[in-house]
């Protein structure tokens, strides 16, 4: 191809670009964050607070509908003071507080800042103490890191994450929550695309219909290998990104 | 949102009361949601859920692409309102994407180039021909203001070209998808299935979706408009043998096809105005390689 410098063409069309009024809400990842934490939602929270843990809020920066209660647990927990999982986690509101709670990476950034084997331990309590400050049918959303995924994609070393799908079910229903729902996000957390629910069925479907539409660029054993996994939903094992959420029954 | 969406799917008969579906979700970097409603494993809707827009027009869209096109579209099932979503439910199909190799190289298959080729036929007998130096004018202004930027002149004057809109004027109306690309298509149980009817009529000039489904099969790329506008007729006969036939059922030739090319991709650009830089980017790409192929 000759004649034409395409990124300086494409520069000069996009300059007169600009964010049409509609047409464009999601383009953002912040947007998109947003709307991943409005999933669970019958309405608009009243009062929301999100947990973390010396990183920065995310629901601030989506320009969320309601004010935002931000707790950071690093001063209670990610500090050397002495005192049981449960006493550090305690949260300092009261019964019935909140409508959302949301914990974007919060239970990553427990399993990377407390001592090793003590993390559960202060992720049970923390999600106890979100159980007692949410109002009935409040709701707990969060995102954290599979770590069975990293484990068989070799990548476990590098930041450590609390647990797994099934081990975060477990952890929810220790706290009181039953309705739990557990999805992939895909590529993931940061700049949520696709919420692929868990259920083996549901998920199977959906990948089978994706490997087909890569078929022509996959070889036979590729495609073999990758229509295995499918069939046996391995698919869901695999992803990095987890949200879940659970409303208080 | 899901809650607020299912109530109304219930509250519209479109779930039973308990009933508690499994549900994936896609977040568009548009202005909607799609979400996929899974009953044991079986897919029953998929949604388009939008809070900014009604999707009034789009469902409207849907609903003549259906009536035009029977089974080739999926039925929608229902438009209706749930706290501050507006949401389009239509029928689930589990189709299968339709795979490149089945349009293109050794492979392809006989069935689905049959069922490309009667798509076109069918949509040819939707041409109207009232009206037609009203529509080709509003086409012309609208891709007059899509190419106002500088540094594109010669590329206007490609899209402008009078000998071209003088072929633009004695063609008939004929409602086009706008968006028949790969992606779009499925095959099921031995059918064509066309998925996503936001654009379906937007488009009259005949030929539009042809382009697009020719583009789409090698990603846009700027070689694939060269190979179109420069390929001997023995060449294209070989590797896209439904070529030609598709054109001829439109009632265009392959030289006619050819000279409409800058305005299908200007006018595909002109669809394309209110998506993310991605998908604006292929577009552009693809037009801009009119120039390239001049230069070349």
């Amino acid at each position: 191809m000759g004649g034409i410098d395409y990124p300086t063409a494409l520069q000069r069309m996009a300059d007169k670009e600009q964010l049409p009024e509609v047409g464009l809400q999601y383009e953002s990842d912040a947007a998109r964050i947003r709307l991943l934490y409005e999933i669970p939602l019958s309405g608009r929270p009243n009062r929301a607070l999100e947990i973390v843990m010396g990183t920065k809020p995310v629901l601030p920066r989506t320009n969320w509908s309601s004010p935002v209660l931000v707790h950071d647990l690093q001063g209670a927990i990610g500090s050397d003071n002495a005192g049981e999982p449960g006493d550090r986690c305690k949260l300092p509101f009261a019964d019935g507080s909140f409508d959302l709670v949301v914990m974007h990476r919060t239970l990553d950034a427990v399993a990377n800042r407390t001592p090793s084997g003590e993390a559960q331990a202060y992720a049970a309590a923390l999600l106890s103490e979100i159980h007692r400050v949410l109002r009935a049918d409040g709701v707990v959303a969060g995102c954290a890191t599979n770590r069975l995924a990293r484990m068989l994609r070799g990548k476990g070393r590098a930041v450590r994450a609390l647990s797994s799908a099934g081990g975060y079910r477990r952890l929810l229903a220790r706290a009181g929550f039953s309705d739990i729902h557990m999805f992939n996000v895909l590529p993931g957390p940061d700049a949520p695309h696709t919420v692929l629910n868990m259920a083996p069925r549901a998920i199977r479907a959906f990948s089978r219909s994706k490997l087909h539409a890569r078929r022509d660029y996959l070889s036979w054993v590729g495609y073999a290998m990758r229509r295995i996994a499918t069939e046996l939903t391995f698919d869901r094992w695999l992803a990095d990104g987890l949200f879940f959420y659970s409303p208080k029954r | 949102m899901i809650p607020v969406v299912l109530r109304g799917m219930r509250e519209h008969g479109l779930l039973r009361a308990g009933l508690d579906p499994d549900f994936h979700i896609t977040l568009t970097q548009g202005d909607a949601i799609h979400v996929r409603v899974y009953e044991a494993g079986q897919l029953l809707y998929f949604l388009k859920c939008s809070r900014f827009n009604s999707l009034q027009d789009e469902y409207e869209r849907h609903r003549q692409a259906r009536e035009a096109f029977g089974s080739t579209v999926v039925p929608p099932r229902a438009l209706f309102k749930t706290g501050e979503w507006n949401v389009i439910a239509s029928v689930g199909v589990e189709a299968m994407p339709l795979r490149r190799a089945r349009l293109f190289g050794d492979r392809r298959d006989r069935e689905v180039v049959a069922a490309v080729e009667g798509f076109f036929r069918q949509q040819a007998t939707l041409a109207d021909s009232a009206h037609r130096a009203e529509r080709a004018q509003r086409l012309a202004q609208s891709l007059v203001e899509t190419l106002d930027r500088p540094g594109v002149t010669s590329l206007r004057e490609r899209v402008m070209a009078p000998h071209a809109w003088d072929l633009v004027r004695e063609l008939p109306n004929m409602p086009q998808h706008g968006d028949f690309v790969m992606s779009n298509l499925a095959w099921l149980q031995g059918r064509l299935m066309v998925f996503d009817y936001e654009d379906f009529g937007r488009i009259q000039l005949p030929g539009f979706d042809l382009t697009t489904l020719y583009l789409s099969l090698f990603e846009f790329e700027p070689s694939a408009v060269e190979r179109l506008l420069r390929a001997d007729d023995a060449e294209l006969a070989t590797q896209l043998p439904w070529l030609r036939p598709s054109c001829a059922n439109l009632g265009l030739s392959l030289a006619n096809m050819r000279a409409l090319l800058p305005i299908h991709l200007a006018a595909f650009l002109s669809l394309k105005r209110n998506y993310g830089p991605a998908v604006r980017h292929i577009a552009e790409r693809a037009l801009l390689a009119l120039d390239s192929s001049d230069n070349g």
